[in-house]
């Protein structure tokens, strides 16, 4: 069969993005959430009760290296890592992580900064806040496997937006067009405009997104030259110092808090992080990251790192010192570093978190219509490509569009509720917090399947609408802040949260009403539903 | 230029300009005002929209300076255009009226 080419770009168009809608639904979702990551993050915590956490001092650092130190060396004497995060304003305890070799799963404990004592469970909301949002996006917490589902996911979406324009028959005629009340031709303008208007967007996330990991998505070359190691690789290009492998010759750890005070002192910043590699070995080195400035050099796009210094942690020589908003590796690491800069709008401050957060809901919304535009032209008349088992088919489809629409946004909502009701002294609470996310989702698909589908639609939106609505409330009933005291001590981060799931549970309320005020005209369109809401209106379900 | 003042001043100067584009095209005209417009006004509009899309731009580099006024200005761009386009068919004589009353909002700060 003889086609034209834009014949076969609608069936690329139509196939292609039907089977990744879901996952790219999922993927900009999350990742638009995520652009909020550290308000969230600063909500789940209740830390707009803590209020300002006064800027550390220096002695009041090396205290707390010298703490984190200890207990490290106590737990986990000869590591392949350790870690050490120094309190700052994301989190106010003391954090250390370990590793006892490269196999092993990474450990970590949360210590009071002033008596080095481990905090029990149950003494903070111990949580992954908005962290689970930016997980999710870029690999479904599923490590390695998640970063290539989310890159394949991403390749089709890159395909389906060149498609998706060739398709368009009018792109400029109905650049600013949009028809409501109609129906499909509706449903497709929503589609179109969405779409059009945030083009450049859609171009440059989806395109810095495969670049944020090329080195994993393209490892031809590392493989071939570097015996596949991205660490050996990265040193080299990045002009840093070779990676140094176990001696397998114990050597006693120095003090890390004078490096760290060594490495302040270098790169000008205050440390966030003393990292120790291979600790108890003789290869044993020591990096003190600075901490990132949201401020410092807020205008420039590239390379805006936080600094960091290495030493050998035997020698206690001084292996190397990247400074602060610096770039190395060439024009090459610098425009892959530009990309990353873009995808993760690390610039600007809040008015560009704006921006990218209504441009990535607007992609977000693009792909829900056309998940649901794949439907409702099927609904007034099936285009019977699955032969006998088309109507089976259809069904799956509409069942995976409303537990990937209505069912992730309402795990979302969810994960709120369950910041907020899950017992504090709750082992791993953190964890459990993203299982019972999933379990909420789970549960949507469910009911997804158990219920007729315009039901499904409208109760989990309802659902989504009432949780939405009622964050706030439950914040007051569970932690007794709200709104109004978070406004008036200025507190635009807990405040900022609480208006958003407001504005969002009433987009949810609007359209549920768009949903009552159409549903006797679907029902003339679809005569299964008719025919399931007549059997649900004589009380048989 | 302060980037919150900026970041509502460029997005009514995209809107404004998206605005200008719209009323050029027969069906955008006849939806906010009656019938075509003149050949002679279409062309006024045209060239107004394009001038008005190409200062926004200029005035991000103002404010964000040439790396990053772009990127505002695209971000901007999408979502005036947004707005315009999803309020259009709601409140047509409105959303061509917000192009004026908009930018004017601004201005009582400015006297306090």
């Amino acid at each position: 069969m003889k086609q034209t080419l834009r014949q076969s770009m609608s069936w690329l168009h139509t196939w292609g993005g039907l089977w990744f809608t879901w996952i790219l639904f999922a993927i900009f979702l999350t990742g638009t959430l995520g652009v909020f990551d550290d308000p969230i993050s600063h909500w789940m915590r209740e830390q707009g009760k803590i209020g300002e956490i006064a800027p550390s001092t220096v002695d009041q650092r090396s205290r707390a290296v010298e703490l984190g130190q200890r207990h490290l060396a106590a737990v986990s004497p000869r590591a392949d890592f350790w870690s050490i995060a120094l309190p700052g304003d994301e989190n106010p305890n003391l954090r250390v992580f370990w590793r006892a070799d490269e196999d092993a799963p990474f450990k970590q404990a949360q210590l009071d900064p002033l008596t080095g004592a481990e905090l029990q469970p149950g003494a903070s909301r111990e949580t992954e806040g908005g962290h689970h949002f930016v997980h999710m996006h870029f690999e479904f917490h599923a490590g390695m496997a998640g970063i290539w589902i989310v890159g394949a996911a991403t390749m089709a979406m890159l395909v389906a937006l060149v498609s998706g324009i060739i398709v368009h028959k009018k792109i400029f005629t109905d650049f600013f067009t949009f028809r409501p009340g109609k129906g499909q031709r509706s449903w497709l303008d929503g589609h179109n405009a969405l779409g059009v208007l945030t083009l450049p967007f859609l171009f440059v996330i989806s395109y810095t997104g495969l670049t944020i990991f090329w080195a994993t998505y393209m490892p031809a070359g590392v493989l071939a030259r570097y015996d596949g190691s991205e660490e050996a690789f990265f040193a080299r290009l990045s002009e840093e110092p070779a990676p140094r492998p176990l001696q397998h010759i114990d050597a006693p750890m120095p003090e890390l808090a004078p490096l760290m005070r060594r490495g302040e002192a270098a790169i000008g910043r205050e440390a966030s992080f003393v990292v120790v590699e291979h600790a108890g070995d003789r290869s044993a080195a020591v990096r003190v990251f600075g901490r990132f400035d949201p401020d410092a050099e807020n205008n420039r796009l590239v390379g805006r790192g936080s600094g960091s210094a290495l030493y050998d942690a035997i020698t206690l020589e001084t292996l190397d010192v990247q400074l602060p908003n610096t770039v190395r590796g060439g024009s090459v690491l610098q425009t892959q570093r530009t990309m990353n800069a873009l995808h993760f709008v690390r610039f600007g401050g809040y008015p560009m978190k704006w921006l990218y957060f209504i441009c990535g809901m607007a992609a977000s919304a693009m792909l829900a219509t056309g998940a649901i535009l794949f439907m409702v032209k099927r609904r007034k008349k099936s285009a019977n490509e699955f032969g006998a088992a088309t109507a089976r088919v259809y069904r799956g489809i509409e069942v995976l569009n409303v537990a990937a629409i209505a069912g992730l946004i309402l795990a979302c909502a969810a994960y709120f509720w369950i910041n907020r009701l899950l017992p504090l002294d709750v082992a791993e609470r953190g964890t459990r917090e993203i299982v019972l996310f999933f379990a909420v989702w789970l549960a949507s698909l469910a009911h997804a399947a158990l219920r007729p589908s315009l039901a499904a639609w409208r109760e989990q939106l309802a659902a989504c609408a009432l949780l939405c609505l009622g964050l706030p409330l439950l914040n007051l009933a569970t932690t007794g802040d709200w709104l109004v005291a978070a406004l008036a001590r200025g507190d635009g981060e807990t405040a900022g949260v609480e208006l958003s799931a407001i504005g969002f549970g009433l987009i949810f309320l609007a359209m549920l009403r768009q949903l009552r005020r159409r549903a006797p005209t679907l029902t003339v369109d679809r005569p299964e539903t008719a025919k399931t809401a007549a059997i649900d209106a004589i009380g048989g379900r | 230029m302060d980037p919150h003042f900026a970041l509502y001043l460029v997005f009514f100067v995209c809107y404004a300009g998206l605005l200008a584009l719209s009323l050029a095209m027969d069906r955008h005209h006849s939806q906010i005002r009656h019938g075509k417009p003149a050949p002679l006004l279409r062309r006024a509009l045209r060239l107004t929209g394009w001038s008005l899309l190409a200062l926004a731009l200029w005035l991000c580099s103002l404010a964000w300076g040439w790396a990053i006024g772009p990127v505002a200005w695209f971000g901007l761009l999408s979502t005036a255009a947004l707005g315009f386009v999803f309020l259009l068919p709601y409140a047509p004589r409105f959303a061509a009226w917000l192009a004026v009353v908009g930018p004017l909002l601004a201005l009582p700060p400015f006297f306090l």
